[in-house]
């Protein structure tokens, strides 16, 4: 810290929501949380669907361009980090996981100004197949992430 | 927090109101019902940083502000930065937490240097957004306010300043202990700085 800086103490305001008896207990609070993102569980599997369409039709234009793209590949970035956003919150966390992978592949791309196609759609398969968990034995799908992690991290 | 400490907190929150900044709205929808499921009655839920600037400025006090770091341009951390300089605006005192998902290098310093309380990785589910809020809750830190910064103290704990170093705050207090100064305190001295209480366990 600087020469001159002041520091004080403060009223947290949120600390008299932390209460000894009336309100709700954590599993109340979590169970009425949970019903309550029910509510919009259809709207988001449809969004977190949307921006896979994207994602896939970006990586056609990259596949047929073959070039650093670099629009494109921010478009792609933005989807993957919605899908990062939302997968895990109904029952999707290993395609968030991907999403993340792609995510971090996509920046590294970006930082080195280069791009490989077939690393991108190795994502793109990894993506399809974690979008239905259930269809895939848990090894396999753990074997998808581990090499999506892998194939991301060796760039750069 | 632990597991068995969020398990034991009660929490009201029917009382707080919250701001939400997050650019699209299937997370905003998301983040919105998780309060609405803790009770929170006030939400202010805002797609652009206009929306947001002008709920601040309007006079309503937040007891909670959530802001997603993924915003373009990095639009989430000045929007945290600012309110942290508003000197007149008492929200810049308002606990602020980051919401990430995927972070490029360049943005792990902005997030630490913004002024927000913590940053949270994504997917926020309930139990991770309860979790955080009741670490929230039970905030200690000191603000802190300097040329570079306005915001809570960074560091979590207090280890004193780096060794060989003589500390840059008016309480710094070396680690590297001198010669001893007195007599050493004799064990009921020792006993009269504790003050026991009876534990339910």
């Amino acid at each position: 810290m600087k020469p001159g800086a002041t520091t004080f103490k403060y009223e947290n305001r949120l600390a008299k929501s932390v209460v000894r008896t009336g309100g709700m207990s954590a599993a109340e609070a979590l169970s009425a949380a949970q019903k309550a993102v029910e509510e919009v569980r259809e709207p988001t599997i449809a969004e977190i669907d949307a921006n896979l369409q994207e994602i896939y039709a970006l990586g056609e234009a990259l596949k047929a361009g073959q070039a650093f793209d670099e629009t494109a590949l921010q478009k792609m970035y933005i989807c993957a980090n919605r899908v990062v956003a939302m997968g895990g919150v109904f029952g999707l966390g290993e395609l968030g996981q991907a999403a993340y992978s792609l995510c971090e592949l996509v920046s590294r791309f970006q930082t080195l100004e280069r791009f490989q196609w077939q690393m991108i759609r190795v994502h793109l398969d990894g993506l399809k197949l974690l979008r239905n968990p259930g269809d895939h034995p848990a090894a396999i799908r753990d074997e998808v992430l581990a090499g999506l992690r892998q194939v991301a991290t060796s760039v750069g | 927090m632990s597991g068995k400490a969020t398990e034991a907190a009660r929490l009201n929150l029917s009382k707080a109101t919250v701001l939400l900044l997050q650019n699209n709205q299937a997370e905003l929808d998301i983040l919105g019902q998780v309060f609405i499921g803790f009770g929170v009655k006030a939400i202010r839920k805002c797609l652009t940083l206009n929306e947001a600037n002008d709920c601040i400025l309007k006079g309503v006090v937040f007891d909670l502000i959530i802001v997603d770091c993924d915003m373009p341009g990095g639009a989430g951390f000045d929007f945290v930065k600012g309110v942290r300089r508003m000197e007149d605006n008492d929200n810049r005192l308002t606990p602020m937490m980051l919401i990430s998902g995927h972070t490029v290098p360049s943005s792990i310093s902005k997030a630490r240097d913004c002024g927000a309380n913590f940053v949270v990785a994504k997917p926020i589910t309930p139990k991770i957004m309860l979790d955080r809020v009741l670490w929230l809750a039970r905030e200690e830190r000191q603000f802190v306010v300097s040329d570079s910064y306005a915001g809570p103290d960074r560091r979590h704990k207090t280890f004193g300043p780096p060794a060989g170093t003589k500390g840059r705050r008016h309480d710094d207090v070396s680690a590297k202990l001198g010669k001893a100064a007195g007599p050493d305190m004799s064990q009921s001295d020792i006993d009269a700085m504790f003050n026991p209480k009876r534990a339910s366990l």
